[in-house]
């Protein structure tokens, strides 16, 4: 006797491939953060260096709007 | 086709593998490598002064993943066999080319060779134009604080080591895929055949597995792409691994090969972006006074998904060929033939989990461009 139907089965391979596309999301999720900072960052370097600024908090605060950047990337990636 | 079962059967399988590997070789063929690795470290370890050794071992490895003028065989300085590749290189007076094996006898600047009326220099494998004077070290060329070269450079246009693998994996690629076309143009109807039927499930893999749940109903005008994208990052992972001619180049380990590969994949989703995706972007779902801060943040996003898939295929890939290239180079740090007998077998281990990595990369590579274009066309965004 056949106990699993065949809608149940469809729902194992819908799930399975929800599982995948998951994985290859979120293996991007650390490179994307990495991204978003470094370019923060290297926008933030090149202002100071421009301007010449003997302390260079420009790239601090650019660092830190790149953390915050990822964190709600990371965030709105995980909702969709 | 679903082909998820190869996550799970990664782990096992590849311990399997190598477990049997381990076995087999560390036993029955371990006198034999000793001896070979007797013969090769003897050679390395008598012409490298103490102090230099590590440091040139970390040279040649860096050596090995870049690009190059030639093709690589076997030995070193005089009795090094290669494949000379043709230079093209565009200088002040108009295009010179020559064959590198013309001007390969000193890579360290020290002699002056004139092509065209220009005088240049070879300097580990770059051309430069040479200074008029010597600088200390007796080569023709000025080194800042940093040791960078600051002489001017011709701009190099050379079928390097690179771009002949290129050419020869899209030769393949072609003539492959040309044949597979014409069999079904020829077979409609029939069961695939020889090739055919070798490709044909990983063809519906990428159709059924990557592009149908990434892109829904709109799949078929992506899957071109698709395809071509998943072969040809597969192929060159694979070429790379074999590591003797024609495989052996690096070239999906190279940032300049992924960063293309990731600009096609951006150049599609900026073009097929609709209403959806840009309004994203410049009307974010967050109260009016956070705009300024929070569009510059999504249109940094654009960009850092390309920028992920470029890092991450060429971190995966380069990270594989140093890895294997550091365990070989173990028997040469430690001295001592007997570690060959761990250091071959870890090699091979390695080489096996690389086989696998090279597919997966090749299958990330493709189903996050397929998402992404995903997200481009996406017609009712989910909140």
């Amino acid at each position: 006797m056949e106990t699993e139907n065949p809608e149940n089965q469809e729902n194992d391979l819908k799930d399975e491939k929800k599982a995948l596309t998951g994985y290859a999301k979120y293996t991007g999720v650390a490179f994307q953060m990495m991204a978003i900072i470094g370019l923060c960052a290297f926008i933030g370097y090149k202002i100071d260096k421009y301007f010449n600024h003997q302390v260079q908090w420009v790239t601090a605060l650019s660092c830190v709007i790149g953390v915050c950047a990822s964190i709600y990337q990371t965030i709105r990636q995980l909702k969709a | 086709m679903d082909l998820s079962h190869i996550f799970n059967l990664k782990k096992t399988a590849v311990t399997l593998i190598s477990a049997v590997f381990l076995s087999v070789i560390s036993v029955n063929a371990s006198a034999q490598q000793q001896a070979e690795a007797d013969s090769i470290s003897a050679a390395k370890v008598e012409h490298a002064p103490e102090g230099e050794k590590e440091e040139s071992i970390s040279q040649t490895i860096l050596h090995h993943i870049a690009d190059s003028h030639e093709w690589h065989f076997w030995g070193h300085d005089e009795h090094k066999v290669s494949l000379p590749l043709p230079v093209i290189l565009w200088t002040n007076n108009g295009p010179v080319s020559f064959l590198y094996s013309k001007h390969d006898k000193d890579e360290h600047a020290k002699t002056v060779f004139t092509e065209n009326g220009q005088n240049l220099v070879n300097f580990h494998g770059k051309f430069f134009y040479a200074s008029a004077q010597p600088n200390a070290h007796g080569e023709y060329i000025e080194v800042d604080k940093a040791n960078e070269v600051v002489n001017a450079k011709p701009l190099d246009l050379s079928i390097t080591k690179n771009v002949v693998s290129l050419l020869i994996s899209a030769a393949v690629l072609l003539i492959v895929f040309i044949s597979v076309a014409n069999a079904y143009k020829t077979r409609v109807g029939k069961a695939p055949k020889g090739l055919q039927s070798m490709l044909e499930p990983i063809i519906l893999f990428v159709r059924d597995d990557i592009a149908k749940p990434q892109l829904g109903y709109r799949y078929a005008a992506f899957m071109p792409y698709l395809l071509t994208v998943f072969f040809f990052v597969w192929l060159n992972n694979l070429m790379g691994l074999v590591p003797f001619f024609p495989g052996g180049a690096n070239v999906t380990g190279n940032i300049a090969v992924t960063m293309m590969l990731a600009v096609c994949t951006f150049v599609l989703t900026t073009v097929n972006g609709n209403k959806n995706y840009w309004g994203h972007v410049f009307k974010p779902h967050v109260p009016w006074w956070l705009y300024p801060l929070m569009i510059p943040v999504e249109i940094i996003g654009l960009f850092t998904k390309p920028i992920a898939l470029m890092i991450r295929l060429f971190a995966n890939i380069t990270a594989g060929h140093i890895l294997i290239l550091s365990l070989i180079s173990l028997i040469f740090i430690l001295k001592s033939v007997f570690v060959a007998g761990v250091a071959v077998p870890f090699v091979i281990f390695i080489s096996v989990i690389e086989l696998v990595v090279g597919f997966i990369q090749a299958f990330i590579f493709t189903i996050l461009s397929a998402l992404f274009i995903g997200m481009a066309v996406e017609e009712h965004a989910e909140h």
